[in-house]
């Protein structure tokens, strides 16, 4: 019951606050009236009586003053009228306040637009059910993760206790033709069960049932939602319909929901179905993924794999000495420390630069308090108080923090435009969602009051302890005692060695970025242009046809006019391999095999080298044989 | 203020007993609280005017009286105050307090 009362009270006296005066006055009126009236029937005259009753009743003034104190609403009253006052001084000087806003917004819209990625890609949970429960499951050799063997997942399926469920994938790409309009798609090949397990969404349709996951039964297909729309027309029936991947037809079975999984690079998904041939336990090529029990913690998972992955490699020492597991949650397993460094690293530099534009606003409302020193002391000797005066200051830079943060927000907004733009595909985690919500517009604020009271905080302290006699005998002109005088150039100290600091570590990284660019990669990037074909296997009975295949394709482009050189290659330079083996020295024991060294490599036509413009130290370019290209 | 000697100033605290005690029987408004408050203890307690005014926005703030515009006894508008029934528990228990706080002092008097 109280506080609703009190609420009501509060409120009543807040809107309805000139009303609360009128009758205070009038309360008080009549208590003189009555009082002089006592003294009037004393045997006073009418005007003594009077003058009485005031003596007798003490401070009116304050006395009201107290009343409205006990009415609680003198803090929203003063708030109120400190912001009017604040704002009043921000229209007389408007050049200081669109440099303080200035400062403010580039400092608060930089840090909550740098915040986002952190928070999208460190902080966020994932946006899966219970994503706590969810790992990536590794092989490791030598204490260096791997994917996973098709042997050896389905081996960890039977045998582990600890998962609810554990899925597997591999990657592809997919001729995708819709109406005569063929295009590379990249694929997940899943398996059934994995996306239900990960708890994605679907808009319509269905993951894969199990016997989806059987050869001859696996030409079946889900889409993301992006796809679904711009290659197919958002065809609300599309589920049952056939689409030709490579050459062959697929059913439609589901559609991914919008949103996050439009940001995977693959686009289509399809069932994972072991060939024969790839039932190996010395492939490693899956990637695994499990969803915990509920209570069981990783260490209990690690503990219970390793046993597992023991018994294995007894079973199969040729190929599973020395392979163990490593469970780990899913959670930043794809970002690669130096992003998290990276990232902390940009967010400490937008903080000095929020730091800057504090001090820098301090400054100036230090400079702009020495201007108003005689308009407090004017406040101070009508009786404000010095707590008055200080919150009178703190609310003016307060307003101006909130003002600025305000535009930063908005200024944030249109700088991660910017970033998902120009950010390199993939470099950071799909999951995560890049952009102003909730936790992120609770940071601005933060960032916000901590500016309005770190830029408040030094002026406010400096205008409530003037010497109010010497700013009034100054007859007006302001003045500089030399303490103040010294504060200020401390401040624009810190400032420098604020700014200095970032301007070192800005200068070090554009360094470190010019000489990357300059960096001999040992190729020629520029007059290349490349493109990725794949080759349907089913179309071309063996790898005679293949190898007949690109021979016709690299004449062909090689005669086109403004074209020197042509080859074909499984991969790019730089871009890493997509093929590895393990090999073993000649003349030197081979050893065992799971524990021999191994190299990715990347086949190549002999013309590569030229076309690339990479320089042979040593030897010569194998000569052209077909063989060269078989794979 | 013209005090006699015979007076003395209010505790801090005792004022708002003095007015939830004052108000037990009837409506008053303010003037008439400080009368009552003066004629009962026959002119010992003498009310601070500047003080009373906000005591009693302070004890309508806490919901323990409540109050209305009336007509005075010289026919002009005043506002009377009277006890609400959470004011009437609360007067309660800071007489039973009272009470217990002056009989504790009496004794501690009594033995020196």
């Amino acid at each position: 019951m109280w506080w609703w009362k009190d609420a009501f009270l509060r409120l009543r006296a807040l809107f309805f606050r000139r009303e609360m005066d009128e009758e205070l006055q009038a309360e008080l009126r009549s208590h003189l009236e009555m009082q002089a009236r006592k003294n009037l029937s004393a045997g006073l005259t009418p005007q003594e009586a009077r003058r009485q009753a005031r003596l007798q009743f003490g401070g009116f003034e304050s006395a009201k003053e107290e009343c409205r104190d006990a009415r609680g609403v003198n803090f929203v009253e003063t708030l109120s009228r400190d912001l009017r006052y604040a704002f009043r001084g921000f229209r007389r000087t408007p050049g200081f306040t669109a440099v303080a806003l200035l400062a403010l917004m580039l400092g608060i819209g930089s840090n909550t637009a740098i915040f986002s990625v952190v928070y999208a890609v460190l902080l966020a949970p994932l946006p899966y059910p219970n994503p706590d429960q969810l790992v990536m499951v590794w092989s490791e050799v030598n204490g260096h993760r791997s994917p996973v063997s098709a042997g050896d997942y389905l081996d960890w399926k039977r045998q582990s206790t600890v998962f609810q469920d554990v899925g597997a994938w591999s990657g592809g790409n997919f001729n995708l033709s819709v109406s005569a309009h063929p295009e590379v798609v990249r694929a997940r090949i899943n398996s059934p069960g994995l996306l239900n397990m990960q708890g994605i969404r679907f808009f319509l349709g269905r993951d894969f049932l199990p016997e989806e996951g059987e050869l001859g039964k696996e030409h079946v297909v889900v889409m993301t939602h992006k796809l679904w729309s711009e290659r197919f027309g958002s065809n609300p029936h599309i589920v049952g319909q056939q689409i030709r991947l490579n050459g062959e037809s697929y059913t439609v079975v589901g559609v991914l929901a919008a949103g996050m999984a439009d940001r995977f690079e693959s686009q289509l998904v399809v069932p994972l179905a072991f060939k024969p041939e790839q039932l190996t336990h010395d492939r490693h090529w899956l990637l695994v993924m499990g969803r915990l029990k509920p209570g069981v913690a990783l260490q209990q998972a690690n503990a219970e794999m390793d046993s597992v992955t023991r018994h294995i490699a007894e079973i199969y020492p040729a190929s599973n000495k020395a392979w163990s597991a490593s469970v780990e949650s899913l959670h930043h397993d794809f970002t690669g420390q130096d992003t998290i460094k990276g990232l902390w690293l940009l967010m400490g530099a937008v903080g000095f630069v929020l730091l800057i534009a504090c001090v820098n606003v301090a400054n100036m409302l230090l400079a702009r308090g020495t201007v108003r020193q005689k308009e407090v002391a004017i406040r101070a000797s009508l009786g404000a108080k010095r707590s008055q005066l200080f919150t009178q200051f703190l609310t003016e830079s307060l307003a101006l923090a909130l003002i600025g943060g305000i535009l930063g927000v908005s200024l944030a907004w249109a700088m991660l435009k910017a970033i998902v733009a120009i950010l390199p595909p993939f470099s950071i985690p799909t999951e995560a969602d890049v952009r102003l919500n909730l936790p992120v517009l609770f940071f601005s604020l933060a960032a916000m009051l901590l500016a309005g009271v770190l830029c408040g905080c030094a002026p406010a302290w400096q205008s409530s302890r003037w010497n109010l006699s010497n700013s009034l005998k100054e007859s007006g002109r302001s003045s500089l005692t030399p303490g103040r005088h010294g504060f200020r150039r401390s401040l624009i100290v810190i400032e420098f060695a604020l700014a200095l600091t970032l301007l070192g570590g800005a200068g070090l990284a554009l360094r470190s970025f010019w000489k990357m660019t300059r960096v001999d990669l040992g190729f020629r990037q520029d007059h290349v242009l490349t493109f990725a074909l794949s080759i349907p296997t089913t179309r071309f009975s063996g790898p005679e046809q293949t190898v007949a295949f690109y021979r016709r394709l690299l004449d062909k482009i090689q005669a086109l006019p403004g074209v020197s050189d042509a080859s074909a290659s499984t991969g790019m330079p730089v871009l890493g391999t997509d093929f590895g083996m393990s090999f073993s020295i000649a003349g030197q024991p081979a050893g065992d095999p799971s524990s021999r060294p191994g190299a990715g490599f990347t086949m190549v036509t002999p013309e590569y080298f030229d076309t690339f413009g990479i320089e042979i130290v040593r030897g010569r370019v194998a000569a052209d044989k077909a063989a060269n290209l078989a794979g | 203020m013209a005090q006699g000697k015979s007076r003395l100033d209010l505790l801090q605290g005792t004022l708002d007993l003095l007015i939830l005690r004052a108000l037990r029987a009837d409506a008053m408004h303010g003037w008439a609280i400080s009368e009552r408050i003066q004629q009962i203890s026959r002119d010992v307690l003498q009310v601070n005017q500047g003080s009373l005014y906000p005591a009693l926005h302070r004890l309508e703030h806490r919901g323990w009286i409540k109050a209305e515009w009336g007509i005075s006894e010289l026919g002009r508008r005043a506002r009377f105050y009277s006890l609400t029934t959470s004011g009437r528990k609360q007067l309660e228990i800071e007489a039973e307090n009272w009470n217990t706080l002056t009989d504790a002092i009496a004794r501690v008097l009594r033995m020196a």
